[in-house]
């Protein structure tokens, strides 16, 4: 087996939204970006990192879910509670300055976790908890 | 007059503001319960703990 984490999927809810801040705001670049209006799948990953991506993606596209599943995934999105990622950085503090200037909504500033990990957390404008980690 | 759907959907626009408005401010107030879960918690007692029984991973989300 020769597998790869290649690509993760985040919903978004407005999709310039979340172009903007996974690019202007964490520095990634566009891979790809297809369809229109709110049916939008986009392609963002680390510059120099071409080997694992996030995908922006409508929610709830799947024909198969119903009215009311797609109703809870969007309270849950807006409530903040559906989709997060953990992201990695070998100078966590720097980062922190550049997303917070960037506007992000901070939800924790760098913090050492009892369970040995430090790290900071922002929301997307989706609504995604993006948490960042620091490597030793 | 407006069509009921029409009344609907500013209903549930108004619902998710609401919930993006809340969001942002039990992040500001608590943002502890977003860490990865305390995974000891889950561990049945008398379970033997320590560095070996316990993975710390990303838990909740929520």
């Amino acid at each position: 087996m020769d597998l790869t984490i290649h690509t993760s999927a985040l919903p978004h809810d407005d999709p310039d939204a979340s172009l903007a801040f996974y690019r202007d705001t964490l520095g990634f670049e566009v891979r790809s970006d297809v369809g229109q209006g709110r049916m939008r799948w986009i392609t963002v990953g680390p510059v120099g990192r071409p080997d694992t991506s996030i995908l922006l993606a409508p929610p709830a596209a799947d024909p198969n879910i119903t009215e009311d599943e797609r109703r809870t995934i969007t309270e849950m999105m807006a409530k903040g509670t559906y989709g997060w990622i953990l992201l990695a950085t070998h100078d966590l503090d720097a980062t922190f300055e550049k997303v917070q200037a960037g506007d992000a909504e901070v939800v924790q500033e760098p913090t050492v976790q009892p369970y040995g990990v430090r790290d900071c957390a922002f929301r997307d404008p989706a609504g995604n908890l993006i948490r960042i980690q620091e490597l030793s | 007059m407006c069509h009921p759907s029409w009344a609907r959907a500013r209903a549930e626009a108004q619902r998710l503001e609401d919930l993006a408005r809340s969001r942002g401010a039990h992040d500001r107030t608590d943002p502890g319960d977003t860490g990865p879960a305390d995974v000891e918690a889950f561990i049945p007692a008398g379970t033997a703990r320590g560095a070996g029984a316990v993975v710390t991973v990303g838990g909740s989300g929520g």
